[in-house]
């Protein structure tokens, strides 16, 4: 493992209480690392644990037990054995969490300017106008008339118009890691191109990385240098997203390859 | 040796049922039927008292008291209005009471889990659900004199149950939702995100559930006067003065008619208080927003 990396994941394990047998296990040596400005997609079907790779390095909550190890760079305490107040001023602050469903990502009864200035607040204190800033992000993130959405309330705003506001009040903070949790699961064709067109500016204009989980090849490979398989909680097959294209090894990146059209299928 | 800890055994083999319900059940049924033994014997004691007033004439409405007069000859109006107003007082008193509590009891039992605010909570909306607690409180009423105090404070108490209980379900359910975990992982503080979240949240179901109260409050004060719950005039609520009526409903149906009618009205009232002042607090939540 490489020590100048941003986030290093080493033989995360994580299982959960079960009925059947006395423990199950959801995670077994999940194994990865990001690089500053990298995008790392973790890829895998429904159900093989991307989202509790995420939900493990945040400690936000779930009933599981982990075991691993992951690191931030500059710090050498492991974030799984980390107090809740260390890992409050983690998030949203050094990682930010960038939640797939629009529609319930934002309270429905605050509005997007007060939820948007909480946050900043909390997170930078030292602005003097957070407005100002609030205004910067959201035209940065392509929210048409900024002033006026931030007196709206989510309810009023469509899901596209709702994703670039929880991007930008992602990126708002000045974050270094973004974990971008299916964000176009809940989006047609046309708009996930867009968000996932936004993602990659806003990445490569602020140089943050990127660590995103996709059950859809194509979401992948539009935004990610890096791919890692996930199959049973388990990562089969990682590295640099033109060599698994070109040589894939497992067998389900190869029907994956295979089922996505213009790239690897017909 | 016949214990609690033999109790508990065989009372929680019962189909998995844990025991206290089953406790709980007993002492309810007990009081349920105390209750109605005294709500009887007092109703025999109405009777004697009655038969005992022979000789007076029923006035139907006229010119000078257009809303009837009763069996003494006295103008029906300012009865049925102050009786209206003695009901009201009592419904908002025992309203206020359901909100202001029950939010801090739902509340509290929220934020603490295992507290015994929760479990008291748990137990008496158990209650609740299962048993006519009309007679119950009836039986407290009674036995208190059917005070305006006490009858505020058992119908404020009930009031509290219901109230808590919704609140405390509706930060159980908050806490489920997307919204909750995406304000978490932006790294708001706790206090912050019980504040802004869950807390802004129960307000509305604190606000629904105790205005639902308040008409349901009138109702209990009625149906406790009108069996003889609360006091009798000159400081008589709605339900007293039904209770009079109901007597001559055959002969004097204006005893009747007037007070049930301003019963009917307050309850049009507060339902139709809990749609308006509904709509402008949205609207002055949309304002504090912008």
């Amino acid at each position: 493992m490489q020590t100048d990396a941003l986030l290093t994941v080493i033989d995360l394990e994580m299982s959960l209480p079960s009925r059947l047998a006395r423990r199950r296990e959801i995670l077994r040596g999940v194994s990865f690392e990001i690089h500053d400005g990298e995008t790392l997609a973790l890829l895998g079907e429904t159900g093989c644990g991307k989202s509790l790779v995420l939900r493990a390095i945040t400690g936000l909550g779930f009933r599981g037990k982990t075991r691993g190890k992951v690191h931030l760079r500059g710090d050498a305490r492991n974030l799984l054995k980390a107090r809740t107040a260390r890992l409050r001023r983690l998030r949203g602050g050094r990682i930010s969490y960038l939640f797939g469903d629009a529609e319930l990502g934002l309270y429905p009864h605050v509005s997007v300017g007060a939820q948007m200035k909480d946050v900043l607040i909390c997170h930078r204190p030292e602005l003097v106008d957070a407005r100002e800033e609030m205004v910067h992000w959201l035209s940065k993130a392509g929210v048409p008339e900024p002033e006026v959405s931030l007196t709206a309330m989510p309810g009023e705003l469509d899901s596209v118009l709702r994703m670039r506001i929880l991007i930008a009040i992602a990126f708002s903070t000045l974050p270094q890691l973004i974990l971008a949790d299916e964000p176009t699961s809940q989006l047609d064709q046309a708009s996930q191109e867009m968000v996932l067109g936004l993602l990659g500016e806003l990445t490569e204009q602020t140089g943050v990385a990127m660590l995103l989980t996709t059950r859809d090849f194509r979401v992948a490979y539009r935004v990610a240098d890096r791919l890692a398989l996930l199959e049973g909680g388990v990562i089969v097959e990682s590295g640099p997203l033109e060599s698994i294209l070109n040589s894939p090894r497992h067998e389900l990146m190869r029907e994956l390859l295979a089922a996505t059209p213009g790239i690897g299928g017909v | 040796m016949i214990g609690w800890q033999w109790c508990r055994a065989r009372l929680g083999a019962l189909g998995g049922i844990p025991p206290w319900p089953l406790l709980l059940t007993g002492v309810l049924v007990l009081a349920l039927v105390l209750s109605f033994v005294f709500l009887a014997r007092e109703s025999r004691k109405g009777s004697d008292s009655r038969d005992a007033s022979e000789g007076f004439e029923l006035l139907s409405p006229r010119a000078d008291f257009p809303w009837g007069a009763n069996k003494e000859g006295e103008n029906l109006r300012p009865m049925v209005l102050a009786a209206a107003g003695r009901t009201t007082v009592v419904a908002i008193c025992a309203w206020l009471i359901a909100f202001v509590l029950g939010t801090i009891l739902g509340l509290q039992a929220s934020a603490v889990p295992g507290s015994m605010a929760l479990g008291l909570l748990r137990r008496f909306h158990d209650a609740w659900s299962c048993f006519p607690l009309l007679f119950v409180a009836a039986v407290f009423v009674l036995r208190s004199g059917g005070g305006f105090m006490a009858t505020v404070i058992v119908l404020g108490l009930l009031g509290t149950i219901r109230v808590s209980a919704e609140v405390f379900e509706t930060l159980r359910l908050v806490r489920q939702r997307m919204f909750y975990r995406a304000a978490k992982a932006t790294g708001l503080p706790a206090w912050r995100v019980w504040m802004n979240y869950s807390v802004a949240h129960a307000a509305g179901t604190a606000y629904s559930a105790s205005w639902t109260w308040l008409p349901a409050a009138f109702l209990w004060e009625a149906s406790l006067g009108f069996i003889a719950g609360t006091q009798g005039r000159p400081s008589a609520g709605l339900g007293a003065v039904l209770a009079e009526g109901h007597d001559y409903l055959l002969d004097a149906p204006w005893l009747i008619v007037a007070p049930g009618a301003v019963l009917t009205l307050l309850l049009f009232l507060a339902y139709c208080g809990r749609a308006f002042a509904g709509a402008r607090l949205r609207g002055y939540r949309r304002l504090l927003n912008a």
